[in-house]
């Protein structure tokens, strides 16, 4: 018995770690390929062009009083020739809309607005006399998915973003992310791109957003756990056809699609991936085939949470999030009629990332049953843990190696040396948190729990010599 | 089997080989980092150094004129050259003008032209492409072999030499690069815009004598629409054509062509197609009447009271800004009246679009028969 489940966590290890090393090799080439294919040189025309696909930006606001007014104004400052910014404040009990109102001088106004999308209904439309292209969306609460689905009624743009209000997002970033909807034949159905960690605070230098590594280790852990999600899963999974994950903090998609899909679903808690999953599954039985593409380009910049318990409850929703995209698209998984979608992405979601929680912790604790039943020695216990360890320090060192090369956002030498310590580390405490933080959202989600859990933030700080 | 593998003597021997080999990996690319922070230092110096040495080099090509410029001003480290060679990018990125063609033409002398081509024919797709990026960046580069070869070539390398092509090459090879363009939703079209905006008028109108030979509809609409844009002269004829063309995207072309005119023509035109088959050519004829003079304007919204089209309608609405809400451009009597009954029909199709019943459509007496949606 002893030996076929040490087999076991021996044959899991490996194939974490062949599968991490195969996604290393697929992203590296992938983000080459996406620094050299982006045509810059085309922007001032695109820029210049009234043609340009217009697009929509949807806010959800719940409870943003503090920073809504300052994230607006960086929305509404993006480079792009046409964009409009429509802001539903989701029912909010705190001063958001009185905010708004205020900041940008709003007024009651009319737009027909088609629900194809379901969604809480609309208290009142507000329009900015001082920028007409804002637009604010007073409505009963119906949570985030709820208010993302109004914000897609209303807007008639073909294209929207969909972002957080906590989000800050690079200048460019429209014009990077609407690039494969202009150049690629075969067709996309939704663009996301690399989200960063700006609790250090950040400036805005010759357009480029640069960040500085936070005080806070639990931030700076989360840098490292973002690159190596960002810059290897999802790149790799790019490579291979079958991106399953844009996050909720900044994505482009074609309305159409979202609109045939039915937008997005307001019973699940994780309402990004399950879209994108959808819209997957919707692009293999249409048999269209259009993408879902991922860029490397740092597009958003986003608050992670500080303390523990905050990262607990943001962690926790996640997983469960994950488990009921799983469950509810069970048809796509090992289906050759999905493509690598079902074949390969999904059950990778499940092996490695939805059963990894609970194998870790296993794993753990059979190590030490076998330890002081003396099945093995102290001596190969620590070999095989250092083992462990170094694998994860290597597959850091490389995200971080791979983002000085190319982006290069925390530009100045100390922060880089932080880093390299905080990869050091980060198999350390920081990631067994992460996965008891997981399991606990597996039991919660077994247990029928739905709630979303309050992350608490302090908000962006601007560093000085910057410009929003 | 009831061998415990842990009891495996060559089990240590395995350990201790990976945990070599994971420690020695770890222990070269902490070193590996420390190193790239030293050579992006060093890297970002050099790269100050050849911003520097182009200024000087452009300062003197404006004083002196190319001939100043020899071969030995070109960078003689292999690395140097390439950093040297990216502070030119920059350089022409943000310039425009006479310090552009400056750019461009020191570029050229430097060599990194004869480069940029041969790395034009990489066998990989993002070396190609990065190679006519910098070239499609030049005033005055010309390679029609290239340019025709980029014509079969990744969607990207094909758009940058279209876009060549049609600005400078021989009327065929403009028509070969227009169809080598595969648009395959309406918002790759906004490139082809942007390509045709580059085209001179005289150009352009020659382009338009060759619309048959064009044959992606999407770029025959960009290419009239662009003409009506820049006025071009003989038109009239061509959208009286197209007009009755079977194809909804030339017919939705006809509409955003006329909406660039003022002329009566255009008006005419537009009003015929509000009674297109096409619900998508009525929508954007409304819209396109709604932003035009009074009269025109009314007659519009007349017709958004009956169209079955929810878009045909909603082209017609009034302008919802709040400058017009706050009064600064006050709508007329007749215009408010219409617009009442124009709201008062779309309460009507409210119970429709939540699938409880059909409405009942309201006719004026000033509509004539239409096609259904």
């Amino acid at each position: 018995m002893n030996t076929y489940v040490d087999y076991f966590f021996l044959f899991y290890c490996l194939v974490m770690a062949v599968s991490t090393a195969v996604l290393i090799l697929l992203a590296t080439r992938e983000i080459r390929t996406w620094r050299r294919a982006a045509l810059r040189e085309l922007d001032r025309h695109v820029l210049a062009e009234k043609r340009t696909p217009p697009v929509g930006i949807i806010v959800p606001a719940y409870n943003e009083e503090v920073h809504i007014a300052d994230t607006v104004r960086g929305f509404l400052d993006l480079e792009y020739p046409d964009h409009e910014v429509i802001v539903v404040n989701d029912g909010s009990s705190d001063e958001t809309l009185k905010r708004l109102i205020e900041a940008y001088d709003l007024v009651a106004t009319e737009r027909y607005v088609n629900r194809r999308l379901a969604c809480q209904p609309i208290r009142r439309l507000y329009r900015s006399r001082r920028d007409p292209r804002l637009w604010v969306v007073d409505k009963e609460n119906g949570g985030k998915a709820d208010a993302l689905n109004m914000g897609i009624n209303v807007t008639r743009c073909p294209l929207v973003c969909c972002v957080d209000a906590d989000t800050i997002l690079s200048p460019d970033a429209l014009l990077r992310m609407v690039e494969p909807f202009l150049y690629d034949p075969q067709g996309v159905v939704a663009v996301g791109g690399t989200l960063r960690i700006g609790n250090g605070g950040h400036k805005i230098r010759d357009g480029k957003v640069e960040v500085s590594v936070p005080d806070n280790w639990l931030a700076r852990f989360q840098i490292v756990e973002y690159l190596n999600a960002f810059l290897f899963g999802r790149m790799g999974f790019n490579l291979l056809g079958g991106n399953v994950v844009i996050s909720g903090a900044a994505g482009l998609f074609l309305r159409s699609a979202v609109l045939e899909a039915g937008g997005y679903f307001r019973d699940t808690i994780g309402e990004d991936i399950e879209l994108i999953v959808r819209l997957h599954r919707r692009e293999y039985e249409t048999g269209r085939r259009r993408q879902v593409i991922h860029l490397p380009d740092p597009i958003a910049f986003t608050e992670t949470p500080e303390d523990l318990a905050s990262l607990s409850r943001q962690r926790d929703r996640w997983h469960r999030g994950l488990i009921d995209t799983l469950w509810q698209h069970r048809r796509m998984l090992f289906n050759p009629r999905y493509g690598k979608v079902g074949v390969v992405v999904l059950p990778w979601y499940i092996v490695l990332k939805f059963m990894a929680p609970v194998v870790e912790v296993a794993g753990y604790l059979w190590f030490l049953w076998a330890v002081v039943s003396g099945f093995i020695s102290w001596g190969v216990a620590l070999a095989l843990l250092g083992a462990i360890f170094l694998w994860g320090v290597l597959v850091s060192l490389q995200s971080l190696y791979v983002d000085h090369e190319t982006f290069n956002i925390y530009g100045e030498a100390s922060g880089r040396l932080k880093l390299l310590w905080v990869t050091l580390l980060f198999n350390l405490g920081y990631r067994q948190a992460t996965v008891f933080f997981r399991l606990q959202g597996l039991v919660r989600y077994l247990a029928g729990v739905e709630s979303w859990g309050l992350v608490r933030r302090k908000g962006f700080q601007l560093l000085e010599g910057g410009a929003r | 089997m009831d061998v415990e593998i842990w009891t495996l003597s060559s089990l240590y021997w395995t350990l201790g080989s990976i945990l070599a080999l994971l420690g020695g990996l770890v222990v070269m690319g902490a070193l590996a980092l420390v190193i790239q922070i030293g050579r992006h230092r060093r890297q970002a110096k050099i790269t100050e150094g050849c911003r520097r040495r182009v200024e000087r080099l452009l300062n003197r090509v404006q004083a002196q004129g190319m001939e100043a410029i020899t071969d030995g001003d070109a960078p003689r480290r292999r690395s140097h050259r390439r950093l040297m060679g990216q502070a030119l990018m920059e350089r022409l990125e943000a310039a425009s003008g006479g310090e552009w063609e400056r750019t461009s033409r020191l570029y050229t002398r430097l060599g990194y032209v004869d480069r940029d081509r041969r790395l034009a024919s990489s066998r990989q797709w993002t070396r190609r492409l990065e190679a006519m990026r910098r070239l499609y960046s030049l005033v005055g580069f010309w390679d029609r072999a290239l340019l025709i070869k980029g014509l079969e070539d990744h969607p990207r390398i094909r758009l940058l030499s279209a876009h060549l092509l049609v600005r400078r090459g021989e009327m065929d090879d403009a028509v070969d690069a227009l169809n080598a363009l595969e648009l395959t939703s309406s918002l790759m079209e906004s490139p082809v815009y942007a390509m045709l905006q580059g085209v001179e008028d005289v150009r352009l109108k020659r382009l338009l004598t060759e619309l048959d030979r064009i044959r992606d509809s999407r770029v025959r609409r960009a290419l009239v629409v662009s003409a009506a844009e820049r006025d071009v002269d003989g038109l009239e004829d061509t959208l009286r054509k197209l007009r009755a063309s079977e194809d909804v995207d030339i017919r939705v072309g006809v509409c955003l062509a006329a909406a660039q005119r003022g002329d009566e023509f255009a008006a005419g035109l537009l009003e015929e197609l509000l009674a297109d088959p096409s619900w998508e050519v009525r929508a954007y004829a409304a819209k396109s009447l709604s932003t035009r003079s009074s009269q025109e304007r009314l007659n519009t919204l007349a017709w958004a009271l009956n169209d079955p089209a929810f878009w045909s309608r909603d082209g017609a609405e009034p302008s919802s800004d709040p400058a017009a809400i706050e009064g600064e451009a006050t709508p007329t009597d007749d215009e408010l009246c219409y617009f009442h009954e124009y709201l008062d029909n779309a309460v009507r199709w409210i119970p429709h679009f939540t699938g409880e019943q059909t409405p009942v459509i309201r006719q004026k007496s000033t509509t004539v028969g239409r096609g259904a949606q």
